[in-house]
């Protein structure tokens, strides 16, 4: 777990509310793209993402730091989703499953896609690309590098023969442009899908 | 420490020298500014990685603070449940598993 995250867990685990939404800020988008592999109903995603959270909240004093923080927190999502999915397919109230048995059952789960997923997804991909490509060249690379290819800062650096704080800079620099960039598009309520 | 927003970048990918995980963490604790800057960051690393994007991440963070602080307040989950307007739209807090029964949820 990284230290960052060993901090805020603690100080959540002892009460300090602040901590777990500093945690909850970090990780909501990563979860959300977790449960909308499941879920394609864009407010759903959103709904499902509050109550894995929640749920995580719940089961914090249980957390014992032997995983990452956001390796436990991914199977929450996960199962989060599939038992929504598994009530939705079959008209039962929702009730927790064990994962193990959720993950039996998957297979007869539907294909959520939808047309207007499809769309929404390529609303996304070319604003995003679109956003991408107005980057300067040194940025677009880094952030590249980090962001979809997965590489450490100290790889970066290395790949482009900068200093590490130039990497940071560079990948901090490039990530405020998308934001500038995307701004109308992300608040426009258009809750957005992923990739396949 | 003062507000930087490259460190709350570097914060996000876990790359922090050691020496200021500490610091910057604890500025975040109190710093609502640098905040919102960490789900903004965090909005485009997901979108990077998953082509996936939130709508509303502002509105997800209060709604999930907001069901934890009436469960706590409360003490009673049974009742946290309730609806926080965002936007155009709503979000309901999960109705909650209180400690007498498992929970329930209207049909979809």
């Amino acid at each position: 777990m990284s230290a960052a995250d060993g901090i805020l867990v603690e100080k959540a685990k002892k009460g300090d509310h602040k901590a777990f939404e500093v945690l909850v800020r970090k990780y909501q988008g990563r979860v959300a793209s977790v449960i909308a592999r499941t879920v394609s109903d864009r407010s759903r995603v959103q709904d499902l993402t509050q109550e894995a959270f929640i749920k995580a909240y719940r089961a914090l004093p249980g957390f014992r730091g032997e995983s990452a923080f956001y390796t436990w927190l991914y199977r929450i999502a996960v199962n989060t989703a599939k038992n929504w999915a598994l009530s939705a397919d079959r008209g039962v109230p929702i009730s927790d499953m064990a994962l193990e048995d959720a993950d039996r059952v998957a297979s007869q789960l539907h294909d959520h896609n939808t047309p207007e997923r499809h769309l929404l997804r390529g609303e996304l991909i070319a604003a995003l690309n679109e956003a991408i490509a107005g980057l300067a060249t040194v940025m677009r690379e880094a952030i590249e590098l980090r962001d979809i290819q997965g590489k450490s800062y100290e790889e970066i650096a290395a790949i482009m023969e900068c200093p590490i704080g130039t990497v940071r800079s560079r990948i901090f620099r490039g990530r405020q442009e998308i934001v500038d960039r995307m701004s109308g598009y992300m608040k426009s309520g258009q809750p957005l899908g992923p990739a396949p | 420490m003062t507000c930087n927003h490259e460190l709350i970048s570097a914060f996000l990918d876990g790359e922090l020298e050691p020496i200021i995980v500490a610091p910057v963490t604890g500025h975040l604790l109190k710093c609502d500014s640098c905040c919102r800057k960490l789900s903004e960051l965090a909005q485009v690393q997901s979108a990077m990685r998953e082509r996936c994007l939130l709508p509303d991440p502002e509105g997800l963070t209060r709604s999930v603070m907001l069901a934890i602080t009436n469960e706590k307040t409360l003490g009673n989950p049974g009742v946290a449940a309730h609806r926080v307007q965002q936007g155009s739209g709503s979000v309901r807090a999960p109705e909650m598993e209180g400690p007498s029964g498992p929970r329930t949820r209207a049909k979809e």
